[in-house]
């Protein structure tokens, strides 16, 4: 059963993928027709890049998302809601701010920094077990507090046009991305993706509290240090490359425990299939807009995402009223 | 023979004094003391819950060097709190008590507590007292040698009550699983006890046979209450 869910996602997310390098079809074709070698360099240089990265970063937040949820056991702790996204993009402007932009690693290392910063704070602000208003308004004034200071950094940019730049990484871009940066971001996405989904029975059985968790034999102090760094270096990589994207970190695992039975720690290899999904489609949705130019994707997912968020939480007043 | 569990020193700091213990198979140990006694304390350092001090052993292993699955057939702990964070179907929370999948040993358990009505429930939907019974079946579904469970019969009516403290002693004496069980019904553990353990300020204070320690100058002490007829009533 579990691994025929897990099969039949993997092969969904191929055909998204297979899809987004093919998506649109006309111009590809006519070009492989033309010079098959632009062709070539256009599926390798511009999609493969791009539809990888959608596959990764999506997968990279949902695995996150499915891991700090369980481990708050808190259905809307999530990469973006508990403010890691913008600590990490916190941590990618200073760091390009002191820098620049050309240096891939170093924005990586102060994204990842950003991201583990924020985690610990709200750490530090919730306490592990947090109530759902504790968690998200800790989260919230993290974020403002990261977006503030993300701000002062790009007013404080010494040219315009670094500060169009940042603006436009900061909507969440997967467009005009090398493969070398791609590599950035999906080694250590995929890397998190494989660590957390270890931990799997461990975040199950924190379900039944810390306590039986713990006599169960799971050090939890250390659990919750893995996920915290693993989050904050899958959730960081990513957003060093591509930008913050929004809830997709908080949709994913909840549709993967509804199709694993509402486990949290067995939702989170489900949850980065469905992500790295989730974040495929929003990519065709850019190019599908009528606008006549590409919507960043970060747009795309909180249009898609904000609702949903909003759905979440009537539906969870509507159930404590009962 | 040697005791099927020894404790020796355990400890938990401000919570649990110096405390060494041992357990014998086929036995039901009940576990009394006012609130804050170190009732819970106790059964944590039995569990490795808080990084006790000390040493735990069960049937000759200590179940911190025990891999998941070996440590699931040593020991079994009941919080007292009967909370669950994620709304799980009721056979799904039973079987986290498993390593690995055994449908038999869910069926098992759910028979012997009623519970197949409620398998494919949400925990979150049931009562406290259903929820209650779930949570034992996740505790009991492995079989371990120690079952350590904190007032399992909290929340359960009359006849649940009675039933569970049946079901309890059927193991230890058939199945021969060493239990300790804290409790706050000094009735019930003078009928179901084979032995008594009576904490108080973070100690053992007394430990014996139940009928006599429950009629002895203990409970005065150590509650501040007194027989009364039947019953019992606070000391003035």
């Amino acid at each position: 059963m579990r691994a025929r869910l897990i099969l039949l996602l993997a092969a969904t997310l191929l055909a998204f993928f297979l899809l987004s390098l093919l998506t649109p079809w006309q111009p590809l074709a006519e070009l492989m027709d033309r010079d098959p070698a632009l062709g070539w360099a256009v599926l390798q240089e511009l999609r493969l890049p791009r539809a990888l990265l959608a596959l990764v970063y999506g997968a990279a937040l949902g695995a996150s998302g499915a891991a700090i949820q369980a481990l708050f056991a808190n259905p809307l702790a999530s990469p973006d809601l508990t403010g890691t996204t913008s600590g990490a993009a916190l941590g990618a402007v200073v760091t390009a701010y002191l820098l620049g932009f050309a240096a891939p690693l170093a924005l990586s290392i102060g994204s990842v920094a950003g991201a583990l910063g924020a985690l610990l704070l709200l750490l530090a602000l919730a306490g592990p077990r947090a109530e759902t208003a504790t968690l998200l308004l800790s989260g919230l004034a993290i974020s403002a507090m990261a977006g503030a200071l993300t701000t002062l950094a790009l007013a404080l940019a010494s040219s315009p046009f670094a500060f169009y730049d940042a603006y436009e990484w900061l909507m969440g871009s997967l467009i005009d991305r090398s493969l070398a940066q791609a590599a950035f971001a999906a080694i250590p996405a995929l890397a998190i993706v494989t660590l957390l989904q270890r931990l799997a029975p461990a975040l199950d059985s924190l379900a039944l509290g810390e306590e039986v968790a713990q006599s169960l034999g799971h050090d939890i102090g250390r659990l919750r240090l893995r996920i915290v760094c693993l989050t904050a270096i899958g959730v960081g990589a990513c957003v060093a490359i591509c930008g913050a994207i929004g809830f997709v970190g908080l949709i994913a695992p909840i549709f993967a425990r509804r199709l694993t039975g509402g486990h949290p720690g067995r939702a989170i290899l489900p949850a980065a299939l469905i992500g790295g999904l989730l974040l495929l489609a929003a990519d065709l949705v850019t190019r599908a807009a009528p606008l006549g130019r590409t919507l960043p994707i970060g747009v795309v997912t909180a249009l898609i995402g904000a609702p949903f968020f909003l759905w979440l939480v009537a539906h969870m007043r509507w159930k404590l009223a009962r | 023979m040697s005791a099927l569990v020894a404790a020796q020193g355990l400890s938990l700091p401000g919570r649990l004094r110096e405390t060494s213990l041992e357990l014998a198979g086929g036995t039901l140990t009940c576990l009394i003391g006012p609130n804050g006694s170190g009732k819970t304390s106790l059964l944590h350092a039995l569990a490795g819950i808080g990084r006790p001090g000390g040493s735990v052993r069960i049937g000759g292993i200590d179940p911190a060097t025990a891999g998941p699955a070996q440590r699931q057939r040593l020991l079994a702990y009941l919080p007292a709190s009967r909370d669950v964070h994620w709304p799980l179907a009721a056979a799904d929370l039973i079987a986290l008590g498993l390593a690995a999948p055994d449908a038999a040993a869910v069926d098992q358990v759910a028979e012997a507590l009623d519970l197949d009505e409620f398998r494919g429930r949400r925990v979150d939907r049931l009562s406290t007292g259903e929820r209650s019974r779930v949570l034992i079946a996740r505790a009991l579904v492995a079989e371990p040698k120690l079952l350590l469970l904190d007032e399992p019969v909290s929340n359960l009516d009359p006849r649940w009550q009675l039933r569970l403290m049946d079901h309890l002693r059927s193991l230890a004496h058939q199945r021969g699983q060493a239990l300790l069980v804290a409790m706050h019904d000094l009735e019930l553990a003078r009928i179901y006890a084979d032995r008594l353990i009576i904490m108080h300020e973070g100690r053992i204070a007394a430990d014996g046979d139940p009928r006599a320690l429950l009629e002895g100058p203990h409970i005065p002490q150590v509650f501040g209450i007194e027989r009364a007829g039947e019953g019992w009533r606070p000391l003035a």
